[in-house]
């Protein structure tokens, strides 16, 4: 049997300040699917996926990849180090953390660099992501000169110049216009097709029914709610009432009041 | 339910009485205005028709006018130091460099180092030498307090090309600065100094030159907040708490900023080791940027040494 990618076994975080960031959850991603973990804002999409990218560590539990235990002390192995962060990528939700070079074009840069590939291959890959991804013309732009979305492409560019197997995305869709957003759901497709691994934190219910092949749900008391497909998840009103991904919508309809569960991805019927 | 009160509205008021702005006004103006005029530099030094400075090597232009600064101070006399300012001057006409840019900046500076620093040089009693202009003139000692005042205070003639020098000197090195900056993003001229031993150092200053203006933003946005929400001005007491709370808010967010940065780096395999694509060319523009400040440089040392020292000032 093929280990999964990357799994987290019953795992428990709290914050320095003794907030629950998520409590006994257990996942596993395998190579190449695509998964999405929904959940209400404080609901702990967030530190899971910063538990999966090592970038904290849980009080409980374990987080394994590629079948080893990932630590402080694993991560402290330079190889282990190197190996895992290129096979995995992270992308923050807030750009302005994510984008600390003075340039479009250094930021892109910096992942390459630190696989210490040739100048000429860095430049070689920077140069093909910015064309890839239509950004060529900002390459030399400081962060602080782009809108929101223009940042949030950079950010992209800047994980796929490393080229990693995995892509874990925290709200990758947060602050985009609607064609940004079908941007991003088209190079979702794209990533997939190529056999990337992604996992995507977002309350969007949009998004997780156009990429994912399997949902995570996260309730509002930071444990894992439901898993299963979308298919079936996105469809059940009544779970996702409970964990405040849809609110409840009252209307009149012929002089009676009508409540009902309300969501975009669903039809309901007035009769 | 929403309280009742949420449906009264405003009552009107008279037209607002002028009033001087604030501290705090005042010093988000200038907070924003510091912003504007980075940003103007940052366009400046990239334009989208660049001239021969902005084309130059940074590493290359920034040797070549350190070496120009540094032929500045061995010079002696005033014209020849003019002969340093309008080849620099001329570098910058070529690029295209608005000469308004060039000079706003400093303009004031000139002057004020001229009265502060200089002109005590040129007095009788740091330079003696031939009088030009006599401030007074007493006939017998006079004392203030532990202090004797000097029987005579003039202007001499050398004490004031001492401070012509001085000041001249100062002019032409802040020239050649401000072209620097106004032709090299801050960028390209850290990546300029970029080496193995400065490389912990150029990071840390890009990365505070790229959060300077996030957290710019964050102050204009506290005080738009405030702004939006103020209806009586506070009293001086209540505006500096105001501040303090602001700052240690403030410190707080940076702190934060700064944990997710370091995440962010990373997860892009960051292992303590700063990295950065530098690239070095010396090109013809090069070769013959060097050779003319080589070639002005001399020129200005020369003239300095076997001409003007002949002259009888």
């Amino acid at each position: 049997m093929v280990a999964p990618l990357l799994q987290a076994e019953a795992v428990t975080y709290h914050y320095p300040d003794g907030r629950a960031g998520i409590v006994e959850a257990s996942v596993s991603v395998a190579e190449g699917e695509s998964l999405v973990i929904l959940g209400a804002n404080a609901s702990g999409k967030t530190t899971l996926l910063q538990l999966l990218a090592g970038l904290i560590f849980p009080a409980r539990g374990t987080v394994r990849a590629f079948d080893i235990v990932l630590s402080e002390q694993s991560l402290q192995d330079g190889d282990f180090a190197r190996t895992f962060r290129q096979r995995v990528g992270f992308l923050f939700q807030d750009t302005d953390a994510m984008l600390f070079s003075a340039t479009v074009y250094d930021d892109i840069a910096f992942g390459p660099l630190q696989l210490d590939l040739t100048p000429d291959e860095v430049r070689r890959r920077v140069e093909e992501t910015l064309s890839l991804l239509g950004l060529s013309a900002i390459a030399q732009q400081p962060p602080h000169q782009l809108s929101g979305g223009e940042k949030k492409k950079v950010a992209l560019a800047a994980l796929l110049a490393v080229s990693p197997g995995a892509l874990l995305l925290d709200e990758p869709t947060s602050g985009l216009d609607p064609r940004s957003q079908r941007w991003f759901v088209e190079l979702a497709g794209e990533l997939r097709a190529m056999g990337k691994t992604l996992v995507t934190a977002t309350h969007d219910l949009h998004v997780a029914d156009e990429i994912a092949d399997r949902v995570i749900v996260l309730g509002e008391d930071h444990r894992i709610a439901a898993e299963g497909p979308p298919e079936r998840l996105l469809r059940d009103l009544d779970l996702l009432l409970s964990v405040n991904l849809v609110h409840q919508h009252a209307h009149i309809h012929d002089g009676r009041v009508h409540v009902h569960p309300h969501s975009h991805l669903h039809a309901h019927d007035h009769q | 339910m929403l309280p009742s009160w949420v449906a009264e509205a405003a009552p009107a008021r008279s037209a607002p009485r002028r009033r001087s702005a604030g501290f705090i006004q005042r010093t988000l103006h200038q907070t924003a205005r510091f912003a504007e005029h980075t940003v103007f530099a940052e366009r400046v030094a990239r334009p989208a028709r660049p001239g021969l400075l902005h084309t130059l090597d940074a590493r290359i232009k920034l040797l070549s006018i350190l070496g120009l600064i540094v032929a500045a101070t061995f010079l002696h006399h005033v014209p020849s130091l003019w002969v340093l300012a309008a080849f620099i001057a001329a570098a910058a006409a070529v690029s295209r460099i608005p000469a308004r840019a060039l000079f706003h900046r400093f303009w004031w500076s000139v002057p004020l180092v001229f009265v502060i620093a200089a002109l005590p040089a040129a007095l009788n009693l740091v330079t003696p030498g031939d009088s030009l202009l006599t401030i007074y003139r007493l006939d017998e000692a006079v004392r203030l307090g532990r202090l004797q005042l000097p029987p005579e205070l003039t202007i001499t003639r050398q004490g004031l090309a001492s401070a012509a020098l001085v000041t001249t000197r100062l002019f032409v090195g802040v020239l050649f600065a401000v072209t620097l900056t106004l032709t090299t993003r801050w960028d390209d001229l850290l990546k300029a100094a970029y080496c193995r031993a400065s490389a912990p150092f150029v990071l840390i200053l890009t990365m505070a030159y790229r959060y300077l203006f996030v957290l710019l933003r964050t102050v204009e946005d506290m005080h738009l907040a405030k702004r939006a929400r103020t209806i009586l001005p506070g009293t001086p007491s209540a505006e500096r708490r105001w501040i303090g709370r602001r700052v240690g808010a403030l410190f707080s967010r940076s702190r934060h900023l700064t944990e997710r940065v370091y995440s962010a780096m990373l997860a892009r395999g960051y292992r303590g080791e700063p990295k950065a694509l530098t690239a070095f060319h010396l090109e013809g523009t090069e070769a013959a940027w060097v050779l003319a400040c080589a070639a002005v440089a001399s020129l200005a040392l020369l003239a300095d040494r076997l001409l003007l020292a002949k002259l009888p000032w």
